[in-house]
C-alpha cells in the first residue's frame, strides 16, 4: 500500500499540470492550424433558440449583434415555443414550433429539428450555409461570429465564458459565477484539444455551436433525447466523419442566478449525458466511452487527491521529495488556471463602466477565483453527486437567464419548471409552416412544410 | 428576406472607405496581438516546463527515512543505587525498601582499607582483617578463600560469584596477572566502587555466559555490570568489557555516578546495554576507546554530569546513538570521535545539555541524524565531518546561541533541519539544487523557444497555403 497508493494518487495530483499542457497544445493547434475561408460560404444564419420567457434578453442579444460591423450578409432567426413572447422586431425570422410538430427528439432538440426542416425547405441545407446557434443567455462577440462564419469546418465552436454579469451580486450569483470558472477552464482545455486536435469532442456546448447546412442535414437534431442535444449532435457529426474545428473566441453566457436554478441546470446536463452515454442509438460507442471516462476521471481526481492529502498529513503514506515538488507545481498551476478563468470571465466591460471600476473588478474577481478555487472545485463534484442523487428529470428544465427574470420566477414559484419543448408529441395532423422572413418578397405569410417523416436526409 | 450587410450599411463611398480602413487597422492590430499571444504562450509553457524540471530533476532528492527505535525501552524507574541494594541484601529490582525484603542470595564482598567483609542478605557473614592494603585481585581471592564467593583458575581468570565492592578508603587494581574477570550471571553480582578507588588495567570483564537475546538481557536483573558511586574513582584502561548491564538505574554496563570521576581509555566495550554511562559524575575522561554493538548507546553522559571529555573514540553499530549527552550535561567536550552506523544518531546533545563543544568528529552512515541538538542551546559544533546520515545537522527545541561552523556536511539525505549551515561546507546532500542539471535545463529554454517559434511559423505558413480568405482579413 505504501508503494502503490502514492503513485496512484500522484496521477490525481498531477491533473492540473497535465491539463495546462493539453490547454497549451489546443491553443497552439488553433493558432497554427485553424483554417478559414470565407469564400466557401454565402449565407449565414444566427439562430437563437428560446422557450420565449426571455424575450427582452433575446431582443438585447439581437440588438447587440446588429451593432457589430459584420462583414457578411446574415440573418437572425429566433426559434420559439408557442405560448410565450414572440415579439422580436429585429429578428429576420421568428419560428414558433407548432404544437403538433412531431419527431423523435423532444424539447429543445425538437425545436432545433423543426428549424432544420424549415432550413431544408428553404434550401439552406447546403455546404455554403453557416448556422450559429445561440441560447437566450448568450452573447457572442463580433469576432466570434466572424470567425465562426469563415471557419473551414463542417462543425466548430469557440470558448464558453460566463462573462455576462460575472461575479456580480447577489451572493449566490457571485459564487455560482465562480463555480463556472471550471467550465471555462474545461472548455479551454478539453474543447480545444478534443475538438481542435483530435476532431472528436468531449464537451459540446450549444452556445455558439456553428455548423454548415450540409452538416445539419447529415446529422439532424432528431435523436431520441430530451437533453444534451448539443453533445449528441457534435459526437454524431464526428462519427459521421465531419470535420470538427475549435477557435479561440468567446461566446459569453450567464451563470445561474439561484442555487435552485444551478442544480436544475446541472441535473439536466448530467442526466442528459447519462442518457446519451447509455443509449447506443444516441451516442456512438467511442464517444460514450470518452465521455464516461471524463466523468470517472473527475470523480477520481477529487476523491484521490482529497484522500491523498489526508493520508499524507496523517503520515500513512510518504511521498518522494521530487514528487512533492511536482505536486506543488501542479497546485500552483491549478490556482493559476482559476486565476486565468477569473481574469477572462471578468473581461467584459459593461456599458458606461469606468476604467478604474472595470480593472478593479477584474483584479478582484481574479483573486476571488483563486481564493475560491478549493470551494468551487469541490462544489462542482458535490453538484455532480447531488444531481445523480436527485434522479433523472426526464425533461428539459430551463432556468432564468437574467436577474430580472430570475426574480420574477422566484415570485411566481416556477423557476425552472418551464420547458423548451412539450411533453406531448401527438400525431402531426397538420404540416408545419415556415414563417416568412420579414421583408421577404413572398406573397403568402407562410410557406407549407411537408411532414418531417421521410424527409430527413440521413 | 432581409439580410444585413457589412457595417456601415449607409454612407458615402468615402465614409465606407474610411470605416473599412479603420476596421482593417483594428483587425491588423488584433492579428498581431494574436501572433504575440501564441509566442507568449510558448514562452510561458517552456518556462513552466523548465521550472517543473528544475524542482524535480534539478534538485537532489533523497528519501528521508523515518527512524524507528531498534530497542523499546521500559519506563525509567527511580531506585536505590545498586551498591546500596547489595549492602542491604535487597534484590536488584528493589524500588522501595519498605516493600522489599533482604534475600540471602544477594551477596557482597566489600573491600575496606583494613578488612574484607562478606555480607549476604544484608547480614555480615564474615569479616576478614587485612594486614595491609591489597595489591590486587589475587589478594582478595586468597583472603576470602571461598570459591563460592570468588575464585581463580591460576591462569589469570578470576570469577566473581558475589558482588565485589571497593568501599570508601579502599583501593583495588585489577591487572596482571589477572587477565579475565568473569562475573556469574546471578542476582547481585557486580563490580563496584563506593567512594573508593578501582582500577582495571588490561582485563577482560564479562559475564560467565555471553550472547543471547538483548531484549531479555535488558530486563534480566541477574546481568552483572560495573559501577562507581559516592565520589568514587574508577579508571579503566586497556581493557575489554562486554555483555554487561541491563536497563536499570546505574546498572547499564560501566557507570560513574554521584560525584564519581575517573576515566576509560584504550578499551573496548561491546554488547553491553550502554557502553559507558555517567550520572551526576564529574571530570570523567573517555578517550581512545571502541564502543560497538551495545544495545542502547555507546557513550552516555547523563543527568548533571559535568566536564565529561569524550575524545578520539569510535562508537559504532549501537542500538541508538553513538554518543549522547542528556539531561543537563554541561561543560563537556566531544572531540575527534568517529560515530558511524548507529541505528539512530551519531552524536546527540539532549535535554538542556549546554556549554559543550563538539569538535572535529566524524559522524557517518548513521540511520538517524549526524549531529542532533535537542533542546540544547549554547553548544559549539565545529569542524565536524557529517556524511551519509539521514539529516546532517539537526536542531530542534531551544537551540539559541548554537555555533555551527567549519563543518563539512556531505551526502546526507538532508543537510540540516532547524539550523542554517552558512559558514559550513555543504554538498551533495538531499534537497539541494544540482547546479549542472539546472544549467542544462535553463540553457535549453531559449533553444526550445526558438524551435517552437520555428515550428509555429512553419505550421502557420502551411495553414495559410491551405486556407482561403480569413474571416477578419484586412480589407475584408
Amino acid at each position: 500500500m505504501r508503494t502503490v497508493l502514492p503513485w496512484l494518487l500522484l496521477v490525481a495530483f498531477l491533473r492540473p499540470l497535465m491539463e495546462i499542457f493539453i490547454l497549451a497544445a489546443g491553443e497552439w493547434w488553433f493558432h497554427t492550424t485553424f483554417r478559414q475561408n470565407r469564400d466557401l460560404f454565402s449565407r449565414y444564419i444566427i439562430q437563437i433558440t428560446t422557450v420565449g420567457r426571455e424575450q427582452d434578453r433575446v431582443n438585447e442579444i439581437i440588438r447587440e449583434i446588429r451593432s457589430y460591423p459584420m462583414t457578411m450578409d446574415y440573418e437572425i432567426w429566433v426559434t420559439n415555443e408557442p405560448g410565450n413572447g414572440d415579439v422580436y422586431p429585429d429578428a429576420d425570422r421568428v419560428i414558433t414550433v407548432p404544437t403538433d410538430f412531431s419527431c423523435v427528439a423532444q424539447y429543445k432538440a425538437r425545436a432545433l429539428e423543426f428549424s432544420r426542416i424549415v432550413r431544408q425547405h428553404l434550401g439552406y441545407d447546403t455546404a455554403d450555409t453557416k448556422i450559429t446557434f445561440l441560447d437566450d443567455d448568450t452573447s457572442p462577440t463580433w469576432e466570434y461570429l466572424e470567425t465562426a462564419y469563415a471557419a473551414d469546418y463542417d462543425i466548430c465552436q469557440g470558448v464558453t465564458a460566463p462573462r455576462i454579469d460575472y461575479g456580480r451580486g447577489p451572493f449566490a450569483h457571485f459564487l455560482l459565477s465562480h463555480i463556472d470558472d471550471l467550465r471555462f477552464h474545461n472548455c479551454m482545455t478539453y474543447c480545444s484539444s478534443f475538438q481542435g486536435i483530435l476532431g472528436r469532442p468531449l464537451f459540446v456546448h450549444g452556445e455558439g455551436l456553428t455548423i454548415t447546412g450540409h452538416t445539419e442535414r447529415t446529422v439532424t437534431w432528431d435523436w431520441r433525447i430530451f437533453a444534451s442535444e448539443d453533445l449528441t449532435f457534435g459526437c454524431n457529426a464526428a462519427a459521421a466523419g465531419l470535420r470538427w474545428g475549435f477557435f479561440h473566441e468567446y461566446i459569453q453566457l450567464t451563470s445561474p442566478w439561484t442555487w435552485k436554478a444551478y442544480f436544475k441546470q446541472r441535473r439536466r446536463w448530467m442526466w442528459g449525458n447519462i442518457h446519451a452515454i447509455v443509449n447506443r442509438d444516441v451516442l456512438p460507442l467511442g464517444a460514450a466511452i470518452r465521455i464516461a471516462i471524463r466523468y470517472f476521471l473527475s470523480l477520481f481526481t477529487f476523491l484521490a487527491s482529497g484522500t491523498a492529502v489526508v493520508l499524507i498529513l496523517t503520515d500513512v503514506i510518504e511521498v518522494a521529495g521530487w514528487a512533492h515538488s511536482l505536486f506543488w507545481c501542479s497546485l500552483v498551476v491549478w490556482l493559476v488556471n482559476f486565476g486565468l478563468s477569473g481574469w477572462v470571465n471578468a473581461g467584459l466591460r459593461r456599458p458606461g463602466q469606468s476604467s478604474a471600476s472595470f480593472w478593479t473588478n477584474r483584479v478582484l474577481q481574479t483573486l476571488a477565483a483563486v481564493v475560491l478555487a478549493p470551494i468551487t472545485a469541490t462544489f462542482t463534484i458535490v453538484a455532480l453527486i447531488t444531481t445523480l442523487y436527485m434522479g433523472n428529470p426526464r425533461s428539459f428544465e430551463v432556468i432564468a437567464k437574467t436577474a430580472a427574470t430570475s426574480d420574477q420566477r422566484e415570485r411566481d414559484g416556477r423557476d425552472g419548471d418551464g420547458r423548451d419543448g412539450r411533453d406531448s408529441r401527438g400525431d402531426q395532423t397538420t404540416a408545419p409552416t415556415i414563417p416568412t422572413a420579414r421583408g421577404a418578397s413572398t406573397t403568402d405569410d407562410t410557406q407549407r412544410v411537408p411532414s418531417t417523416i421521410g424527409e430527413r436526409l440521413r | 428576406m432581409t439580410t444585413r450587410s457589412p457595417a456601415p450599411a449607409v454612407g458615402s463611398a468615402n465614409d465606407l472607405l474610411t470605416a473599412n480602413h479603420a476596421l482593417a487597422a483594428a483587425l491588423l492590430r488584433r492579428e498581431r496581438s494574436r501572433r504575440r499571444g501564441v509566442h507568449l504562450l510558448m514562452v510561458v509553457m517552456t518556462l513552466l516546463c523548465a521550472v517543473t524540471f528544475s524542482v524535480t530533476v534539478g534538485r537532489q532528492y533523497r528519501e528521508l527515512q523515518s527512524t524507528s527505535e531498534f530497542f523499546h525501552r521500559h519506563a525509567y524507574v527511580p531506585s536505590y543505587d545498586p551498591l546500596s541494594n547489595v549492602i542491604l541484601g535487597l534484590p536488584p529490582d528493589t524500588i522501595d525498601v519498605r516493600d522489599s525484603a533482604p534475600a540471602p542470595d544477594i551477596r557482597g564482598i566489600t573491600l575496606r582499607r583494613n578488612e574484607i567483609a562478606l555480607v549476604a542478605g544484608g547480614e555480615l557473614v564474615r569479616s576478614i582483617p587485612l594486614a595491609g592494603p591489597v595489591t590486587g585481585l589475587p589478594d582478595v581471592v586468597r583472603a576470602v578463600d571461598d570459591p563460592s564467593w570468588i575464585d581463580q583458575d591460576g591462569h589469570g581468570k578470576v570469577t566473581l560469584h558475589a558482588a565485589l565492592i571497593v568501599s570508601p578508603g579502599g583501593s583495588l587494581t585489577v591487572t596482571a596477572p589477572v587477565t579475565d574477570l568473569v562475573m556469574t550471571v546471578r542476582r547481585g553480582v557486580l563490580l563496584g566502587v563506593d567512594g573508593g578507588r578501582l582500577t582495571l588495567n588490561g582485563v577482560n570483564v564479562r559475564p560467565d555466559t555471553v550472547g543471547g537475546d538483548v531484549n531479555r538481557h535488558a530486563v534480566d536483573e541477574r546481568r552483572p555490570f560495573i559501577v562507581a558511586t559516592h565520589q568514587a574513582h574508577l579508571a579503566i584502561t586497556r581493557s575489554h568489557l562486554s555483555y554487561l548491564g541491563r536497563d536499570w538505574n546505574s546498572s547499564y554496563g560501566v557507570a560513574w555516578s554521584d560525584g564519581s570521576t575517573g576515566s576509560m581509555t584504550h578499551s573496548e566495550v561491546d554488547h553491553s546495554f550502554i557502553g559507558t554511562y555517567t550520572d551526576h559524575a564529574r571530570d570523567v575522561l573517555i578517550e581512545q576507546n571502541w564502543f560497538h554493538d551495545n544495545t542502547l548507546y555507546g557513550v552516555d553522559p547523563h543527568s548533571y554530569s559535568t566536564n565529561i571529555s569524550v575524545r578520539h573514540n569510535v562508537s559504532e553499530r549501537n542500538g541508538r546513538h553513538g554518543i549522547i549527552f542528556s539531561d543537563f550535561v554541561t561543560g563537556g567536550v566531544v572531540e575527534g570521535n568517529i560515530t558511524r552506523d548507529n541505528r539512530l544518531n551519531g552524536i546527540m546533545m539532549d535535554a538542556s545539555s549546554t556549554g559543550n563543544r563538539i569538535i572535529g568528529n566524524t559522524s557517518t552512515g548513521n540511520r538517524g541524524d549526524g549531529i542532533v541538538l535537542a533542546s540544547s542551546p549554547d553548544n559549539l559544533l565545529a569542524n565536524n565531518m557529517v556524511t551519509g546520515n539521514r539529516v546532517g545537522i539537526h536542531a530542534r527545541g531551544d537551540h539559541a546561541n548554537v555555533q555551527i561552523r567549519g563543518n563539512t556536511v556531505e551526502g546526507n539525505q538532508l543537510a540540516s533541519q532547524g539550523v542554517e549551515l552558512a559558514g559550513n561546507t555543504v554538498r551533495d546532500n538531499g534537497d539541494q539544487w544540482r547546479p549542472r542539471v539546472l544549467i542544462g535545463i535553463w540553457s535549453a529554454v531559449p533553444l526550445v523557444v526558438v524551435l517552437l517559434a520555428g515550428v509555429t511559423g512553419l505550421a502557420r505558413r502551411r495553414r495559410d497555403r491551405m486556407s482561403g480568405r480569413p474571416a477578419l482579413a484586412v480589407g475584408a
